[in-house]
């Protein structure tokens, strides 16, 4: 009888099953050392084997995302590197991956434990060459529906050794409102089209329902089923390639040393910590809106509310025994809108975060994210009370939430004098997706991603942001052409991209600047939807509450929509504007008239737009490190001269009068210190002693002055977090009878 | 670079000073644990404290030792003492608080990215001797200041420093937070001051 290959039967990974095998490597790993290992046997006896061999492994995933993105791939696989290859464990443990969205590694192993736990193993068995792919956040691990994973097993003749993974942000994700992070989704049910981890195809090729699937239930079809062909072609260059590795280091040693790596990298943060940092305790916050009262009430009740999101973070580092706890006991509590998710999003969250603060010198795998242990409470943001819950936008708050993470690292490590590694944590991004309908009635759904990919850094103890340079979520990352983007989304065009002068948090060293974005509808289309979108970017508050270097926190994003303007008219006389300045004279003058103006700082889901119709969005700049005076009065004449920023805002924040003095260095050195003595008498005169203050602000929150939706937000705080009402009651010294925002 | 002492180098970044070729050179140098103790002698030079500072926690605030052992938290432009670095230092500070559209416009410049007026507030907290900007915060009205970094001085002596706390008052110093004390005293003592806005 011909010996059948794979797991179809129910012990073939030794002696256990997968499920077997995953309890067996975490009650191992329950020692604190990955799968329980003492020491590193190969790389002590043979070092130079051990980095030949994972020179060799992460090769294969580099090899795979880089063909793999040629063969076949949406515009934001190909142009913006959204995608990821990673070598894992049998238990989903990623031992390398390659560059691009580094963060799913940590995610991968929720799909892996999903399949072992509902007995993948035995129906449907699991066999070389078969293909699973997952989407659904509550099951498999990915954040929301737009990141896709794909996972094909690995075996060397009948023996099941890991996974091929492959994973990339898609352009559409088939929800109740176009793109690929529906901000407007009050449950599971409105998040798109959700794959838990599923069979979809077997001997290295899709079955055909899955592309019908992909035709059916999502927008963007022919995009989906190339990335889909990409991530299964991607896998397959890894199992191929391990073959030739396995016959070339031996099935043991490739074993065995896998583990060791993902072991070492643990090890590694670990001394990073010991090392970097300064013992104590961090926290920083920020808040995030969603609005969508007035908005979904018909259709979804109980979803016809405000809230105001908590995102509170609070980290304790303790440098003697290298741990970082992360407790996150004062977040707001799940709800029925869009910007909670699930535990991937933590771990992917939590792998950037570690790699980008402790990440120094090692092998990024699973064992960055061992290094880290956290409490998310049940019924939190990120940790729902069922899988009916939303996680269709989870992206734009927890991005914020570990921020809040990074943020306490970097505090950490510059009070450790690690001057060079320290930043503001407060990158961001912004963007555009929604849906076209051409006039010959093609139709399809989109993700605009240009500003996804490339936000301004964040100021340093010793530099400015810089704009346009980074993307902390894809070290690979790139913002893409503009005529590759207008390629793919047919119908709408770009009127400018181009920096927003002083749009920035300033500082003595200064955020990067964002950027601004218009575009016009043309007459191609019928109708588009449109909605905005980010991670990080404030809608109603700056994008933290405040920064590790102390000055203004980025200003808030922004989407401004003209509707019914005689914009394509100008653009068949020449006139193209550049950027939101002119667009505000051409108004002014009346050269661009329009029917109607509407301002979104908060996330929208779908806007209908028309022909004529010009909308601007403005996002990504950073915030600034020091106080504003103290910056070198040539730094803040040369932002003038490069127009970064204005004369007036030279005079009046940076205490630079460059206009007036034009020139003449001496004179604008010494003008500057009158006029900065002029703006500290102004502290002095418009600001009074905290206590004041507190009393003060203590009277609005006992009286109950405060915006309702804030009140709102205490209130729904204090029932739900005992340690915020804790110390909120404490610190106004609020009797527990205070009505309102006192309690719940 | 190499012909420099390592507090020559910090101070160097520090102060700007240093190209972005420079700075990439030091960020792949190996890092070595006896940066802590050449980043206190730096500051020692830099701030007005000497060899009495123990720790930055902010681009102007240090604790410092002070002459009979206690640990202050101290502005390292002027000097001025905020106290027990267990207290959160606003407590401590200036408030100046930004309120409407107006206002906001002045750090934030353009209408369409400020934050949102009647909701969130701006405070800017300065040092109450010499007026520099120590922190700026958007906040909802009615949220307490957020107490970024509380520092564990024990564990800085005993697994960084590898020294004994210095003898004094806070030989038997306690990782905690103190800031509700202040709060409280506040609370019991209603002689303070309540006039004035906070702008």
């Amino acid at each position: 009888m011909k010996k059948v290959i794979g797991l179809t039967s129910t012990k073939l990974l030794g002696d256990r099953t997968l499920i077997e095998q995953i309890t067996h490597s975490e009650a191992l790993t329950e020692s604190g050392l990955y799968h329980g290992l003492e020491h590193l046997v190969e790389r002590d006896r043979d070092p130079i084997t051990y980095e030949r061999f994972y020179d060799a492994i992460h090769s294969v995933v580099m090899g795979a995302r880089e063909t793999s993105k040629n063969v076949a791939a949406s515009p934001g696989a190909r142009e913006l590197g959204e995608l990821l290859f990673a070598l894992l464990t049998p238990e989903g443990h990623a031992i390398a991956v390659s560059s691009g969205l580094v963060g799913h590694q940590g995610a991968f192993r929720i799909a892996i434990k999903y399949m072992a736990e509902n007995g993948y193993d035995v129906n449907p068995g699991i066999k070389p060459g078969d293909i699973f792919t997952a989407c659904d956040p509550a099951t498999s691990g990915t954040p929301h529906p737009g990141d896709v994973y794909t996972f094909i097993p690995l075996f060397h003749e009948d023996e099941f050794i890991g996974w091929a993974a492959g994973m990339n942000h898609t352009m559409e994700a088939g929800g109740a409102v176009p793109g690929a992070w529906p901000p407007w989704s009050p449950n599971t049910f409105t998040d798109g089209y959700l794959l838990p981890p599923t069979k979809v195809g077997e001997n290295f090729e899709d079955y055909t329902w899955l592309y019908k699937h992909f035709e059916r239930r999502t927008r963007a079809p022919m995009f989906n089923i190339l990335d889909q062909k990409m991530r299964v072609a991607g896998c397959k260059m890894v199992v191929d390639s391990m073959a030739g590795i396995i016959e070339k280091f031996g099935l043991d040693y490739v074993r065995a040393a896998s583990r060791e790596i993902i072991e070492e990298t643990r090890q590694i943060c670990v001394g990073n910590v010991k090392l970097l940092t300064v013992p104590g305790r961090t926290r920083y916050v920020s808040f995030r809106t969603v609005l969508y009262k007035g908005i979904v009430d018909g259709v979804w009740p109980q979803s016809a509310h405000n809230w105001l999101l908590h995102l509170y973070t609070e980290t304790q580092v303790n440098t003697a025994e290298g741990k970082i706890h992360v407790n996150w006991d004062k977040i707001s509590p799940a709800n029925f809108h869009a910007m909670g998710g699930y535990q991937g999003i933590l771990e992917s969250n939590l792998w950037l975060n570690v790699m980008d603060s402790i990440g120094l010198g090692l092998k990024p795998n699973s064992g960055m994210n061992l290094a880290v242990t956290y409490d998310m409470p049940e019924g939190g943001l990120f940790n729902p009370p069922s899988d009916r819950y939303s996680a269709g936008n989870p992206w734009a708050s927890s991005v914020t939430l570990f921020n809040g993470f990074s943020g306490g690292l970097e505090t950490s490590k510059r009070a450790r004098g690690f001057v060079e590694e320290s930043w503001n944590a407060d990158l961001c991004w912004t963007g555009i997706q929604g849906e076209i309908t051409l006039k010959d009635g093609f139709s399809f759904g989109f993700c605009q991603m240009d500003l996804l990919g490339a936000s301004a850094t964040p100021a340093r103890p010793y530099m400015d942001g810089e704009p346009l340079a980074t993307a902390w979520w894809n070290p690979a990352s790139d913002t893409g052409s503009v005529e590759e983007w207008e390629y793919v989304l047919p119908g709408i065009y770009y009127l400018c991209k181009n920096v927003l002068p002083g749009y920035c948090g300033h500082g003595k060293f200064r955020g990067g600047l964002g950027m601004q974005l218009a575009f016009v509808v043309s007459d191609e289309v019928k109708e588009a939807i449109i909605g905005k979108i980010g991670a990080t970017t404030g809608n109603y508050f700056t994008t933290q509450a405040s920064v590790p270097g102390g000055s203004y926190p980025a200003p808030t994003s922004t989407l401004i929509v003209y509707r019914g303007t005689n914009i394509l008219e100008l653009m068949a006389q020449g006139e193209y504007p550049d950027g939101l300045e002119e667009l505000y004279e051409w108004v002014d003058q009346g050269k661009l008239t329009h029917q109607g103006r509407e301002l979104h700082k908060e996330e929208v889901g779908a806007l209908l737009v028309r022909p004529g119709d010009v909308y601007i969005v403005a996002g990504n700049g950073t915030g600034g490190w020091g106080d504003p005076l103290h910056r070198s009065v040539e730094l803040v004449e040369r932002d003038v001269k490069e127009q970064f920023v204005s004369a007036e805002t030279a005079a009046d924040i940076y205490g630079v009068p460059v206009s007036d003095l034009a020139g003449d260095s001496t004179s604008i050195t010494q003008a500057a210190v009158r006029r900065r003595e002029e703006l500290r008498q102004a502290r002095a005169a418009q600001s009074v002693p905290f206590e004041e203050f507190w009393r003060e602000e203590r009277q609005k929150v006992v009286g109950n002055e405060m915006h309702e939706f804030v009140a709102d937000a205490y209130a729904e705080l204090n029932a739900f977090s005992p340690a915020f009402k804790q110390e909120f009651h404490e610190f106004w010294q609020l009797p527990n009878e205070t009505p309102g925002v006192g309690n719940e | 670079m190499s012909d420099r002492s390592a507090q020559e180098v910090i101070r160097d970044l520090e102060t700007g000073r240093m190209s972005w070729g420079e700075v990439k050179e030091i960020l792949r140098q190996k890092k070595t644990p006896s940066r802590f103790s050449e980043y206190r002698e730096t500051l020692a030079e830099t701030t007005p404290f000497g060899d009495r500072v123990l720790v930055r926690v902010g681009e102007y605030l240090f604790v410092v030792v002070e002459p009979d052992g206690s640990h202050s938290l101290r502005c390292g432009e002027c000097e001025h003492n905020f106290g027990d670095p267990r207290i959160n230092w606003k407590l401590s500070s200036r408030v100046r608080v930004r309120r409407t559209l107006e206002e906001f416009l002045e750090v934030y410049l353009y209408e369409e990215v400020c934050p949102e007026p009647g909701i969130a507030e701006i405070r800017e907290y300065f040092c109450p001797g010499c007026f520099t900007l120590l922190c700026v915060e958007c906040v909802p009205t009615g949220y307490p200041p957020v107490f970024e970094f509380l520092p564990d001085l024990n564990s800085i002596y005993r697994d960084i420093l590898h020294e004994p706390v210095p003898s004094g008052p806070d030989e038997a110093w306690t990782f905690e937070d103190l800031t509700m004390s202040k709060v409280e005293a506040w609370a019991s003592n209603n002689t303070g001051s309540t006039q004035g806005a906070a702008r």
